[in-house]
């Protein structure tokens, strides 16, 4: 089968790795690990976003691709890991670069890093839900605090 | 892991368990498979009365756990991991979260559509109603039986 992990730099895919290493894979699975550059995002450094941004958003996809590569490298040693850093709307550049790696498989965090927490999925995870080619894995944390709430 | 398996006996739902039955897990996986009887058809719109429905009101729950019956033979031909049954009456997407809320489920695998789906929704509105509200992570399983129809 062949995995496409979508990440950002949120804690949500944090727990989209963390599932992954808890769990038993096929020997002929295949992983892509991408990141989609996106200059709209708030939780990089104003003073550097704004001087080179390219440069900026670049280095920060590839260290979180690098970073979960390495992470799962070492989990499953026998498997092969491809990163790639994708850009544009990250929505259609996770979809479309879905369908172009035939991937059978999307793993991703519920909340990105635009998501509101009043927002129970985050917004990219609910579209790529939708359009997506393939299967897809929503990894969310237990709402524990549900109870409080409500 | 405790996985829940919501279960209409449609195409989609079939490729749940195909999904199901490809993947490597964990021998102290455990699965819980559920069919939710509605009581009264939602499509047209009328509520759910409580109580309308009890587990020994016959012919719809007797029909519910032979399909319950089908899924667990063909799932066990295949694996050796602990499979339960359930048979609940009530709305769907409340009874499955409700479930996986009591259960303590990790993860819900369901298809992408369900039996009432039509097929120019793409996602089935139970399926979309459970991942959004949804404690666990969900796999949404897209098969071509349910992808095709476009």
């Amino acid at each position: 089968m062949k995995i496409l992990f979508s990440l950002d730099s949120s804690s949500s895919s944090q727990r989209a790795i963390d599932f992954a290493l808890a769990r038993p894979w096929a020997e002929d699975d295949q992983f892509l690990i991408v990141s989609v550059i996106d200059a709209d995002r708030g939780d990089m450094s104003m003073a550097s976003a704004m001087t080179s941004p390219n440069q900026t958003f670049n280095a920060e996809s590839q260290r979180i691709v690098g970073e979960a590569k390495e992470t799962l490298q070492n989990y499953l040693p026998q498997h092969k890991f491809e990163t790639r850093t994708l850009s544009g709307p990250i929505k259609q550049a996770i979809i479309e670069c879905a369908k172009n790696w035939s991937a059978d498989l999307i793993i991703l965090g519920s909340q990105g890093r635009q998501g509101l927490n009043r927002l129970v999925l985050g917004s990219v995870a609910e579209e790529v839900l939708r359009d997506a080619p393939c299967s897809v894995q929503i990894v969310r944390r237990k709402f524990s605090r549900r109870e409080d709430n409500s | 892991m405790r996985v829940l398996v919501p279960i209409d006996g449609s195409e989609c739902s079939k490729s749940a368990i195909d999904y199901i039955k490809e993947r490597p897990w964990h021998k102290d996986d455990a699965f819980l498979l559920v069919h939710v009887v509605e009581p009264i058809p939602v499509d047209i719109g009328i509520a759910y009365i409580p109580g309308a429905y009890t587990p020994d009101d016959g012919a719809a729950f007797t029909q519910s756990e032979a399909l319950l019956k089908v899924v667990v033979g063909d799932l066990s031909a295949v694996l050796s991991n602990t499979i339960d049954t359930k048979v609940i009456a009530g709305p769907a997407k409340a009874e499955i979260v409700d479930l996986a809320t009591e259960w303590k489920a990790d993860l819900i695998i369901m298809g992408s559509h369900g039996r009432k789906g039509f097929n120019r929704l793409l996602l089935g509105s139970v399926t979309e109603d459970v991942m959004k509200s949804s404690p666990c992570s969900v796999t949404i399983v897209k098969s071509v039986h349910c992808a095709k129809a476009e």
